[in-house]
């Protein structure tokens, strides 16, 4: 533009007068090649330059996805190597991780399933006058060991009936039965404490006090 | 007078804010129910799936497992899987006795930290005895179907069968055919026999 403005000024004075512009060393810009074509080279349009080529810059310009046209350019996907399908077999397994907490479904051998062997190793439940004697917080811990295992042998037994596997069914009911008379015991020992201790509490409203009668 | 109007009821006075401490929240000492695990190998390895009881929520679930089993619970999805139609079956028989549809089924997956890659099926199925489980329990269903009123109606397959080989053989020529008393290798050249055999003849 600066250059065109330049060219405008210098017309009328007719050639290019050299003599009246400054030194090519302060000012190269404002001298021109003398090799200079003698079209003209100014276009009447203020607009972009690009916008003269015939084509807007839409880049979607006449892709249509009625006509089928497809996109104009190559899509990125063709440069990199398409993954290929692997059958669920050919997987590679993952290591199994041997603390992981859902161990605790599964019989210590890390079976999908016990055996029936393993569901009747087991020995009688805890009896009453045994759990009398524990404290809260082992009676707790005891319950919870309980939930635990009766949480495997459900597991175990849906597994038993997806394989179809066989015999066992038998074996994981008794051991089940002996971990809740276990449990019972262990509400039935609550129930017990429970009760003493409302006598108690209803003993001493009444004013009843256990250190009168040591004194007598 | 104002007077307050409220969507929403107000709430109790025992009230907690779920920020409260663990002493001042009910907490559950004694559960009673059990959750299972499901093998689910079309899942990714960090998501494990369970049955659990239809009254379990999302965040009992996540303590649970959290406290229980010591897995970091990311994320729980629940289910609940109604079960489908099915008629009593009174005396064994399709067609009639009551409709109704067994209790629905709560299923959440849930998404660990860790993975957690399910064991292998076992190849061997010694320890469960298989095989004979569900012959035994082809002969029970054949002995049951025995002492059924509708029995003596059924064809004796198995005899069938015999008899169609036997007539078969014998189509074929690869068996002469043989009167049963033949066949059984019974004798009847006894002098009485014959004797009487001959009068027979004699006097015809």
């Amino acid at each position: 533009m600066h250059r065109q403005s330049v060219t405008r000024l210098a017309r009328p004075c007719g050639g290019f007068p050299l003599v009246e512009l400054p030194p090519p060393y302060l000012a190269p810009s404002l001298h021109f090649s003398l090799a200079r074509s003698p079209v003209q080279s100014s276009n009447f349009s203020s607009t972009a330059a690009a916008a003269g080529t015939g084509r807007d810059l839409s880049k979607s310009r006449g892709v249509s996805a009625i006509h089928r046209t497809g996109p104009k350019f190559k899509l990125g996907v063709s440069k990199y190597p398409l993954p290929k399908p692997v059958p669920r077999d050919a997987v590679e397994k993952r290591d199994p991780n041997p603390n992981h907490g859902l161990w605790g479904f599964f019989p210590k051998n890390h079976q999908p399933l016990s055996t029936p062997e393993y569901d009747n190793a087991h020995g009688r439940s805890w009896s009453i006058q045994e759990l009398r004697e524990k404290s809260w917080d082992d009676l707790h811990a005891l319950w919870w060991v309980c939930v635990k295992e009766r949480n495997r042998i459900a597991t175990s037994n849906l597994e038993r009936q997806r394989l179809k596997a066989g015999y066992g069914e038998w074996e994981s009911t008794e051991r089940e039965r002996v971990v809740r008379v276990t449990q019972n015991s262990i509400k039935h020992v609550l129930r017990e404490r429970w009760y003493a201790w409302e006598d108690a509490k209803k003993m001493y409203e009444k004013g009843y006090r256990p250190q009168d009668e040591d004194a007598e | 007078m104002v007077r307050q109007f409220s969507k929403f009821p107000k709430k109790s006075a025992d009230w907690l804010p779920p920020s409260a401490p663990l002493s001042m929240r009910k907490q559950v000492y004694l559960p009673d129910f059990t959750i299972a695990l499901i093998r689910t190998p079309f899942l990714p390895p960090r998501y494990a799936s369970f049955y659990v009881p239809l009254n379990f929520n999302k965040l009992d679930m996540r303590d649970y497992l959290q406290r229980l089993y010591n897995v970091d619970v990311l994320a729980v999805r629940s289910f609940v899987e109604q079960q489908n139609v099915t008629r009593l079956r009174p005396l064994g028989k399709f067609g009639y006795g009551k409709l109704r549809r067994p209790v629905s089924k709560k299923k959440m997956t849930v998404e660990m930290k860790q993975p957690f890659v399910w064991p292998e099926n076992p190849t061997d199925m010694a320890p469960w005895e298989k095989d004979q489980f569900f012959k035994a329990a082809k002969y029970q269903s054949a002995l049951q179907d025995e002492q059924r009123p509708d029995a003596p109606m059924k064809a004796n397959k198995e005899e069938r069968e015999v008899f169609d080989d036997e007539a078969k053989k014998i189509l074929d020529g690869s068996k002469p055919w043989r009167p049963t008393w033949q066949a059984l290798g019974l004798s009847y050249d006894r002098a009485g026999l014959s004797a009487a055999k001959g009068s027979t003849s004699a006097r015809s």
